[in-house]
């Protein structure tokens, strides 16, 4: 074993303080945000860093598990992110591996095409147009099929399934698999953490999803939680402006954007941890060419 | 592997159908209600009386509306109410409030038009392009069949809105409450220190140097600041808007519209007030009895502020301390709302312009005009209000005297109210000036503390009338010379933060700012002297 000195120790230290101090900036928001769910009015404003509450104060919890917009947000974003995720990585598959052959007819205009949306697209109008034209306008479909399959993913997907040794297709072929039978009984187990990063990908994505819930959408039971969230939190939107429910004490508009904002991010950060390790892997994902 | 292989796709293909079944549901359902939507409205040309018999079917009313995220839309009993006293069929569409203008310009460009969309600012420049480009219906010649909307629309609200390229009405005013601008105090450090609320510049200096210095609230730490205010973006002068119960001491108003005290319309740097109210920001500034941040506040950050007892005044109209309540629940123990400075002559200025909250614009293409207009006319109604404002009795309320305003409602009535209706939800906010409630003000007490401040601000103030100002050069300053706005506001911020010296500045409008802006003085002058001489 090697002997550590007494400077590779002191470095050791020096490196784990500073990682720690920044894990501690990146979760301070966070706890900061949590706290104040649960502090009382009166004692944030007191003293607004005081982090930990002399009482836990759930009102706005209550508060919140009563709208029912919240609920059919919950609802929607859920069916968005499992529908969507599905579809992207189906549509992923197997468009990326017939690309992934170098012998493939017409591969070079197709790829030319698929990079070519990376850099221009028909903006907001002619999309606008398009999805009501294709009578998506007023569904969830709206929210899932504009951005179901990205050419940058698909690309990176691209050179992951071209990484993969030949021989383990040919040997699959020799045994009298057809090419779908090799796609997703030899690539698509050998792509299980590019497949992983991609689900996280995409699961973020969908989950984050407003914008277009604001343009192809006019119905308020089609509105994603983050649609919500960012209404509710932002400029005090739809808060202030009406009456709060004043028998409840201890809950402010303040409050109640707190919580607001831990119940709508609690449910894609009680997941991301058993995603980790593959989103640590997937990152280098299509970065080694075969 | 092949097991594992064939599991991954099986679990793949089940999640596909399952969320491609609950996707589908809900477009299924959409798709119903949609119909519905596209459904051809029932027999009601333009041509058609305004008064249809009980016995027609209700005209189908498409609204573009901005309102807050706590409503729900669908199934909503207030609407539902409203449909059956105004006899028409609604279908409100109702996009997030914060990208309202998003969505209404796609809406717009796409040429799909509902029958009618609400724009929050009124006649602006947006609803001058969609009027030329032929997408609104004028309304001219149709509004004086409707009484209501007659009685309730003032001559200055109606004015305020005519198009400043072909002098038509596009929009119809939604009339908002008339606000008195003055200020809020915290009443408990006065109190404490055994001062009055101040009501002229001197008085506003002994008390704003005795909260920084005496330490209102008592932690023995030099802490407090007396003023703040909020969203100072330079280049919209808001801090105009704040500061207001300052300026109102040197006759100077926060718009346009207004004469000087030598009674002719100018520019507002060439008021008679205008340098030394500077001054006396700078005089403030200097002593730091202004909130240091003043700059970098974003809007409600001074509310912020004064609930946490880092300052003591902010500018506030008469609801503010009832509204406040939201943010803290003490707000009526704690702060107190009070008129605007006396001027030197004794006058505390309460500049009112049209008190409109935007308005109402009807497609041309909708077949619906007329009962569009019908069932704006019965929204200027108290009954209208009534229900948007305060909802349905037992329901959001369980008594509403309207002689007092006084409503009162249990706290499950309350986070009812919140779900079913809100002020957004209004098609006059406001009947002669004045709400069905008053936000907050939920008990007897509270209603009593909201009059007796109203009342007493009221005595001092005088009230004087603007109109609305549609000379399009002095408004639109912002987009015609943007980079030499930002200098002005600059140097003036330079001036009060003492970085350049009195006669600098006035070198500076003297030199650039006068010169730049003398064409658009001029058309607004003589705009003005056409239109209140």
């Amino acid at each position: 074993m090697k002997i550590r000195s007494f400077g590779d120790r002191l470095f050791d230290a020096f490196i784990y303080t500073v990682i720690t101090l920044f894990a501690l900036a990146c979760l301070f928001p966070f706890f900061y945000v949590a706290s104040f769910s649960v502090t009382p009015y009166a004692e944030y404003l007191q003293n607004p860093l005081k982090l930990i509450p002399s009482r836990l104060e759930f009102g706005a919890y209550k508060q919140i598990a009563e709208m029912s917009q919240m609920w059919t947000g919950y609802r929607n974003t859920v069916i968005i992110t499992v529908t969507g995720v599905a579809i992207n990585i189906f549509l992923m598959l197997i468009t990326a591996y017939p690309l992934s052959k170098k012998d493939l007819k017409g591969r070079n205009a197709i790829l030319f095409l698929i990079t070519f949306t990376m850099f221009f697209n028909g903006g907001l109008i002619p999309n606008f147009y398009l999805v009501k034209s294709l009578h998506l306008y007023n569904t969830l479909w709206a929210l899932i099929l504009p951005g179901a399959l990205g050419a940058y993913n698909l690309l990176l997907m691209k050179n992951f399934i071209g990484a993969i040794p030949k021989d383990l297709e040919e040997s699959a072929f020799i045994d009298g698999a057809n090419e779908f039978k090799v796609l997703f009984r030899i690539i698509v187990p050998l792509s299980k953490p590019a497949i992983a990063t991609f689900v996280i990908f995409h699961a973020v994505t969908q989950w984050n999803t407003f914008f277009s819930a604001i343009i192809y959408t006019s119905k308020r039971t089609l509105w994603p939680l983050m649609l919500i969230l960012r209404d509710l939190v932002v400029d005090d939107g739809g808060l202030a402006a009406s009456d709060l429910n004043g028998g409840q004490e201890g809950v402010t508009v303040f409050t109640l954007k707190m919580a607001i904002i831990i119940f709508s991010t609690l449910p894609i950060l009680l997941v991301y941890p058993f995603m980790q390790k593959y989103f640590m892997k997937g990152l280098l994902v299509g970065s080694i060419k075969g | 592997m092949k097991k594992a292989g064939k599991k991954a796709f099986g679990l793949l293909i089940c999640a596909m159908l399952l969320g491609s079944v609950l996707a589908a549901c809900s477009s299924e359902s959409d798709a119903e209600s949609g119909g519905s939507a596209s459904a051809p409205a029932p027999a009601s040309d333009s041509s058609a009386p305004a008064s249809a018999s009980a016995s027609e079917k209700p005209v189908t009313i498409r609204i573009f509306n901005r309102v807050n995220a706590q409503v729900v839309i669908d199934d909503n009993p207030v609407i539902k109410e409203a449909e059956k006293l105004a006899g028409v069929k609604l279908e409100v569409e109702a996009p997030p409030i914060n990208n309202y203008q998003d969505k209404l310009q796609v809406m717009m460009a796409s040429g799909d038009l509902p029958d009618l969309i609400y724009n929050w600012a009124a006649a602006d420049s947006n609803m001058e392009t969609w009027a030329a480009n032929g997408l609104l219906a004028p309304l001219d010649d149709k509004i004086g069949n409707y009484p209501n909307l007659m009685k309730n629309i003032t001559k200055e609200m109606w004015d305020s809105v005519k198009s400043v390229n072909d002098g038509h009405i596009y929009l119809i005013p939604r009339p908002n409450i008339v606000n008195h601008w003055g200020y809020m105090i915290n009443q408990t450090w006065l109190d404490k220190l055994g001062l009055k609320a101040p009501t002229t510049l001197d008085e506003m200096l002994d008390v704003c140097r005795a909260f920084v210095k005496n330490d209102p609230d008592g932690n023995g730490k030099p802490d407090t600041y007396c003023l703040s205010f909020s969203n100072p973006t330079l280049g919209n002068n808001t801090i105009w808007n704040a500061s207001n119960f300052l300026a109102s001491a040197f006759a100077l108003p926060t718009a346009y519209g207004v004469k000087d005290t030598d009674g002719q319309y100018k520019l507002r740097e060439k008021m008679t007030g205008y340098l030394p109210y500077l001054t006396y920001l700078k005089q403030l500034n200097d002593e730091k009895l202004i909130d240091p941040e003043f700059l970098i506040n974003k809007i409600y950050v001074d509310q912020d502020k004064l609930n946490q007892n880092r300052v003591g005044i902010i500018y506030s109209h008469q609801y503010g301390v009832m509204g406040n309540l939201s943010k803290n629940p003490d707000s009526d123990k704690l702060f107190t709302y009070h008129a605007p400075l006396k001027d030197k002559d004794g006058a505390a200025h309460s500049w009112v312009g049209p008190a409109i909250w935007g308005g109402w614009m009807i497609s041309k293409d909708s077949k619906n005009v007329d009962a569009v207009l019908k069932f704006l006319d019965w929204g200027n109604t108290p009954e209208a209000t009534q229900l948007f404002q305060l909802g349905l009795k037992g329901m959001t309320y369980d008594s509403y005297d309207p002689a007092t305003r006084a409503v009162s409602r249990t706290p499950d009535q309350a986070a009812r109210l919140a779900q079913t209706t809100s002020t957004y939800m209004t098609v006059a906010n406001a009947i002669d000036g004045n709400a069905s409630i008053i936000e907050g003000a939920d008990t007897p007490e509270r209603m009593q503390k909201f009059n007796d401040q109203l009342n007493a601000a009221m005595q001092q103030i005088k009230v004087v009338n603007v109109p609305g100002v549609r000379s399009p050069k002095i408004l639109n300053l912002n987009n015609s010379i943007p980079d030499l706005v930002k200098k002005k506001d600059d140097e003036e911020m330079k001036y009060v933060l003492g970085k350049i010296t009195l006669e600098q500045y006035r070198s500076f409008l003297e030199k650039e700012w006068f010169p730049a802006t003398a064409d658009a003085e001029k058309e607004y002058v003589d705009y003005m002297n056409q239109v209140a001489p």
